[in-house]
């Protein structure tokens, strides 16, 4: 029997598909959309934060971050920068947990690579003290993209060999190189505006049935392990490996609904002494700054600004930022401390 | 690993092709040890400890079988066999359903459930039912004596490890030892590249392109109203048929690249007129174990009507709990078990009438039609987080006033770099004027594709057949089709996904 056809067949195939895949590789190493190899070459646009932040954090100059969870979408880097005299940087990380936050921020400011980010001098961070007391405090979030963090170049393939990469990435920014169009710029970066009122900040509490009101829990002993693990895993390293950043420290408003939430579940209690051990704990570190406003009862019980029971509108971020350059909100002693949890 | 992973495609494959037939020629067996090197590589990579649980019960399932072959063993041939099926099952019910079995107690006293985590080796489903065929071929000396190498790569043949399918020994130790398959046969090398690059783009272009939408469907059940339910039902279907057959394909081709033949899985499923047909073609070799080895030993069809019933059900039952370890997946068993008894009575009431009249074609397509439904209907327990959630699904079918997709379903499906692109080119706006109208086409084409199309092993034999003949345009456009769709693939398999809380 004739083979040549199938040896053909398979020889065609194979060499086309590597000639081409090498092809896309090497137009996405020159393109890098996510900033993963090199400082941007074409015009860019800012999305998918968990795609982009670690190249952000890598590639770009800047010597303060602004960073958190979705609590930080909407602050606006220009006005810090005013405010603080800064070149800043957003690093947002929706529904991120302390675990991968941390080790973010960790790699960002990293010292065991020379020339990361020496200029670094502050670091404001939305805190989530809810999420310090939690048993998996070590794990990151389970759908991050790896191989973008790990320094592995054998997995970057995901990245390079990836027709998203190619079409929303690396296409897109040429096209908007060669249209003029300006990149996105770090006070619109993962900004979002959403309608606000009572209606949508109390939604949930129209599960609550407020006959069935859960019995108090008590912040224990092994809560209190788990706040101390959370915290001398995550985020005492990177603040002690970099005594020459000040690490701003801002404690949302989350609404009176959420207070209700808790409430409800006999959690009020359990949170604020759970916060009590951990801003204790973070007010023993020189170079930690923290600003709470958890305590502003007339701006958590205006629910117009809120458009759930935890996410408030710009407005608010900007008024916080204001508020936090002028000093005021600022808990810097024991004295203070008890008076927030007061 | 996974087929459809970088690191396979690019070494794991062409390494372990190589270096098979490179060493293949050898009178000793290096392809062989090579072979199996590779296929522990391939189970290891995932986590190590995989193999710390598949070689001792390889090796114990050879002992016993060696065990039963000594002519001077004092041991009965049928207590061995009792012995080694016994310790197969017990070590699958340990590993599988020890947290079911835990958790189901708690529920029924009522208690707080202590949460017990047990690693699920990879592939210990089929490599179990694989090594008790072995066990009982032995026992009816209808397998061949083999060496431990020889087992152990039979059990560990990293093509069919995982998902199936699951082959016999007297099938594959021959083929292993057969000299005209020592040499790289370019035949089946291209032919199973053909059949692995069909699918690697079923499963990575079509059904992981469908779960992105149902998985977020299944999050958001409380918006569905009676089109969106339809189509996170059809979707689901399509998902898991698109998903299971092109992994098996994949298994094939790759076995035909080692010049070896596996047995097939599929045969055109959904175009099945009845639910014993449908188990003809769907996951054709578990049927065959179950009814080789559970079936026809409890007395099949010869124990009178009543008794065949009940073994039915016992079939069905027991493929449900082989599929998860949860009440949902007896559900699905039960149901299909069900469906097998109104076709057997259906079949004799009709032969007891002499009822011998085929079929004519639009009784044959509401056949096809009801078992389509019936199947959809099983996968909703199978798929729904508990039983629950499934019968939340069928209420919301009966949401009649709203005919809207899910937009948060929809909306994943469109991001879909192929659906953008439709989007961008959409001259009539359609998806503004209907909301993921695009999900709702692209889903009737794929079923389209499944009822009326030739499946994936019947464009293989055509491609095999014609290949020699083909000349000029139809040649460029055969090897540019698949090129297309490989590369495609390729670039397909890791995605920038947005996070569903990305907007928080």
């Amino acid at each position: 029997m004739d083979n040549r056809e199938y040896t053909s067949f398979f020889k065609i195939v194979i060499y086309t598909v590597l000639i081409l895949c090498l092809i896309v590789m090497v137009i996405n190493i020159i393109a890098d959309p996510f900033f993963h190899y090199h400082k941007p070459i074409t015009r860019y646009r800012l999305y998918n934060e968990r795609y982009i932040n670690d190249g952000i954090a890598r590639q770009f100059e800047y010597d303060a971050i602004i960073t958190g969870n979705s609590l930080s979408q909407n602050f606006k880097v220009t006005q810090y920068d005013d405010l603080f005299g800064t070149h800043a940087i957003k690093l947002p990380f929706a529904g991120a947990n302390t675990a991968e936050l941390w080790s973010s921020l960790g790699r960002a400011v990293g010292k065991e690579k020379p020339g990361y980010n020496e200029r670094v001098k502050e670091i404001l961070v939305c805190f989530d003290c809810e999420d310090i007391v939690n048993e998996d405090y070590m794990e990151g979030y389970a759908q991050a993209p790896e191989y973008l963090y790990d320094d592995n170049l054998f997995n970057d393939l995901e990245y390079l060999l990836n027709k998203e990469t190619l079409y929303k990435g690396t296409i897109y920014n040429v096209l908007m190189t060669i249209k003029g169009r300006e990149n996105t710029d770090f006070d619109e970066y993962s900004a979002w505006e959403k309608p606000t009122g009572p209606k949508m900040a109390c939604a949930p509490l129209d599960l609550i049935d407020p006959e069935k009101v859960d019995s108090p829990i008590v912040f224990g002993e092994e809560d209190m392990n788990y706040a101390k693990a959370s915290l001398e895993y995550n985020v005492l390293p990177v603040i002690r490996a970099n005594r020459d950043i000040r690490f701003k420290i801002l404690l949302p408003p989350a609404s009176i609904a959420k207070w209700a939430e808790y409430y409800d579940d006999g959690e009020v209690a359990y949170r604020i002494d759970g916060m009590d051990y951990i801003l204790s704990t973070l007010l023993n570190e020189e170079n930690v700054s923290i600003f709470g406003f958890a305590d502003d009862t007339q701006l958590i019980t205006d629910l117009d600004r809120y458009c759930d029971t935890i996410h408030y509108d710009a407005g608010i971020s900007e008024w916080m930022l204001n508020e936090i350059a002028s000093g005021r909100h600022e808990i810097t002693d024991y004295t203070m401390l008890n008076q927030y949890i007061e | 690993m996974l087929f459809n992973s970088y690191i396979f495609i690019f070494f794991m494959m062409p390494l372990s092709i190589m270096g098979y037939y490179l060493l293949r020629n050898k009178k000793d067996n290096w392809g062989m040890i090579w072979l199996l090197i590779c296929s522990f590589v391939f189970i290891a990579y995932l986590n190590p400890l995989y193999l710390a649980v598949l070689i001792p019960s390889i090796c114990f399932n050879y002992f016993i079988a060696k065990l039963m072959n000594t002519p001077d063993c004092k041991i009965k041939r049928k207590s061995l066999l009792a012995v080694g099926v016994t310790i197969d099952v017990i070590t699958l019910l340990i590993f599988k359903y020890t947290g079911f079995f835990i958790e189901t107690v708690n529920d029924i006293l009522d208690r707080d459930s202590v949460e017990i985590k047990i690693l699920l080796p990879l592939g210990i489903s089929f490599y179990t039912f694989q090594q008790i065929t072995f066990l009982v071929d032995y026992y009816r000396d209808e397998t061949l004596s083999c060496s431990l190498l020889e087992y152990a790569l039979f059990i560990s043949f990293y093509p069919q490890f995982v998902q199936g399918p699951i082959v016999l020994q007297s099938e594959f130790i021959p083929q292993l030892r057969d000299e005209n398959r020592k040499n790289c046969d370019q035949e089946y090398l291209a032919k199973g590249l053909y059949r692995f690059i069909l699918g690697l783009a079923k499963k990575v272009l079509i059904a992981d392109g469908i779960a992105v939408a149902i998985n977020t469907g299944y999050i958001y059940l409380a918006e569905h109203g009676t089109l969106s339910s339809i189509l996170l039902i059809l979707g689901y279907s399509l998902q898991i048929y698109f998903d299971f057959s092109g992994y098996t394909d994949m298994a094939i081709g790759l076995g035909w690249m080692f010049h070896i033949d596996l047995s097939e899985n599929f045969d055109s499923p959904y175009k099945a007129g009845s639910i014993e047909e449908f188990w003809d073609r769907w996951h054709i070799t578990l049927t065959r174990f179950f009814t080789r080895y559970v079936y026809i030993p409890l007395g099949g069809s010869r124990k009178g009507r009543a008794r065949t019933y009940i073994n039915i059900m016992i079939i069905f039952l027991l493929s449900g709990l082989w599929h998860g370890s949860d009440i949902s997946f007896v559900v699905w068993g039960i149901m299909h078990g069900a469906g097998m008894l109104v076709c057997r009575l259906i079949r004799d009431v009709r032969k007891s009438k002499n009822d011998t009249l085929s079929d004519n074609r639009m009784i044959k397509a509401v056949k096809t039609g009801i078992t389509f439904i019936y199947v959809s209907a099983a996968w909703v327990f199978f798929r729904a987080p508990d039983c629950e959630k499934a019968v939340r699904v069928f209420t919301n079918l009966l949401n009649a006033g709203n005919m809207n997709i899910a937009s948060r379903m929809a909306e994943k499906f469109n991001e879909h770099i192929e659906i953008t692109m439709i989007l961008r080119l959409d001259p009539l706006n359609l998806n503004d004027k209907f909301y993921g109208i695009w999900m709702m086409v692209a889903l009737v084409l794929v079923l389209c594709a499944c009822l009326f199309l030739p499946n994936t092993k019947q464009m293989t034999e055509r491609f095999r057949d014609s290949i020699i003949t083909m000349t000029g345009h139809k040649r460029v456009i055969t090897y540019g089709l698949m090129t297309v769709l490989f590369f495609w693939s390729i670039l397909s398999m890791s995605g920038v996904s947005e996070f569903v809380y990305w907007s928080f």
